[in-house]
């Protein structure tokens, strides 16, 4: 069981696709954070992400940070890396000691990275902070949404993470807002990019497979572990069944346990539904669907008003991995082809 | 290892228990480790204070199982944890 735990949503950066919306509510107390903790744990939640906004923000994210640890959570922590100098990372080590920090990159180069932040120097302050922690044997997993602006950067991106010591994971979907503004789908990666990513061999590994697979759903399995295996708590307490499906299914603070809450809760229970339906249907009717292997329910829901519904980033990534596929396939079968026609001549 | 030997968990391991098997994270691996019931059990009762003896004991008053079977697998889940630093 994991837990997404939003601590704020101050940032230091002004990232221009950031979905995240503050709603001017009362950020948690210390005391009603490290209570919530409290309530994970007996509710056997594992692994928890500490994130924002930029948690390391908060004055009190020690305290908070060593709450986690003591109530016997994998943490990781999800940050911009603009604050983590040596004396920070050592903190980190010895009070969090977290499972991995996860770190967002926008870009090779400061004009990219720095230019998306809108914090000139940023670039730097994170692959400053990158060796911090590493040097602090501590793992570290950049993040790179792959927008318009840094595509041509990918590549670049993963040596840099190479060099660092660092994982490199790259996502291509571009989701809008929280509250439903689309610009940010604005910066979505181009259509020949696209094709390249999904088919060329060069981006094999950040693609993390050499040839996209189709999706092999097991009957009755769901789209993926929304309000089911995962749960998302925002600043103000408010719990989703993710960080991307914006239903709220109660309040952290108003409840003793969470138990009850989880196994009634009309609204997990309809979000389970549709996972299950949008796996074992939707996908399955869509004309690329068995290629659509990052669907989000989330983003349907904001960006097309049903949380069932193929939206463009969704279709698109899908082709193109289809066409790739179906290349591979091609290939396949000419290199067979050909060792057939090797096997011939020597038969005869 | 013996009957007088006294354990302890690894402070840096995460865990839960799920439905009597327990899922252990140490922050320096990538690995998840589950184990199984009997595993669990003995897990539990690794505290830095009680012997290998001593939890035997509480093992077989709460199992019915045979003695000279539960030691032995006292000792073998016992050093299949400490091979893998879940426990020292």
């Amino acid at each position: 069981m994991s837990a997404l735990f939003e601590l704020t949503f101050v940032c230091n950066h002004a990232c221009s696709f950031c979905y995240n919306c503050p709603s001017g509510q009362r950020e948690m107390t210390t005391a009603e954070i490290c209570d919530a903790l409290r309530k994970l744990a007996e509710f056997n939640v594992l692994y928890l992400t500490l994130s924002g906004g930029e948690p390391l923000v908060r004055k009190d994210f020690f305290e908070i940070g060593r709450a986690a640890r003591a109530l016997g959570f994998a943490i990781r922590i999800y940050t911009n890396g603009y604050l983590i100098d040596q004396a920070m990372a050592k903190k980190i080590k010895q009070i969090v000691n977290p499972l991995e920090m996860e770190i967002s990159v926008h870009g090779a180069h400061p004009q990219t990275h720095d230019k998306l932040t809108c914090v000139p120097g940023s670039l730097a302050r994170l692959i400053e902070g990158v060796r911090h922690l590493r040097a602090e044997g501590i793992k570290v997993n950049l993040k790179c949404p792959v927008t318009r602006n840094n595509q041509d950067e990918v590549l670049a991106i993963e040596r840099l993470a190479g060099e660092l010591g660092a994982h490199i994971q790259f996502d291509v979907v571009i989701t809008p807002r929280d509250n439903g503004d689309k610009d940010p789908l604005a910066l979505m990666a181009t259509d020949e990019f696209l094709e390249k990513y999904w088919n060329d061999d060069a981006y094999a590994t950040a693609r993390k497979e050499r040839v996209p697979q189709p999706r092999r759903d097991a009957p009755g399995e769901a789209v993926c572990g929304t309000g089911r295996s995962g749960l998302a708590i925002d600043p103000y307490g408010n719990i989703y069944p993710c960080v991307q499906l914006r239903r709220k299914a109660g309040n952290i603070k108003e409840l003793n346990h969470l138990q009850e809450m989880w196994a009634t809760s009309p609204v997990l229970i309809e979000v389970r539904k549709t996972a299950v339906d949008v796996a074992q249907r939707v996908l399955k009717e869509s004309a690329a669907g068995d290629q659509c292997t990052s669907f989000c329910m989330g983003v349907a829901e904001l960006q097309v008003g049903d949380a069932t519904a193929m939206y463009p980033q969704a279709a698109k990534n899908a082709e193109f991995r289809k066409k790739a596929h179906a290349n591979w396939e091609v290939e396949q079968n000419e290199t067979a082809g050909d060792a057939g026609e090797v096997l011939g001549k020597r038969g005869a | 290892m013996d009957l007088n030997t006294v354990l302890s968990r690894n402070p840096e391991a995460a865990f839960r228990l799920y439905e009597g098997q327990a899922t252990v994270v140490l922050p320096t691996e990538s690995k998840v480790h589950v184990i199984n019931e009997f595993g669990s059990t003995l897990w539990e009762r690794i505290d830095g204070v009680k012997t290998l003896g001593r939890i035997l004991e509480e093992i077989l008053n709460e199992y019915d199982i045979d003695r000279a079977r539960a030691e032995a697998d006292l000792f073998e889940f016992a050093a299949s944890l400490r091979a893998e630093g879940m426990v020292r």
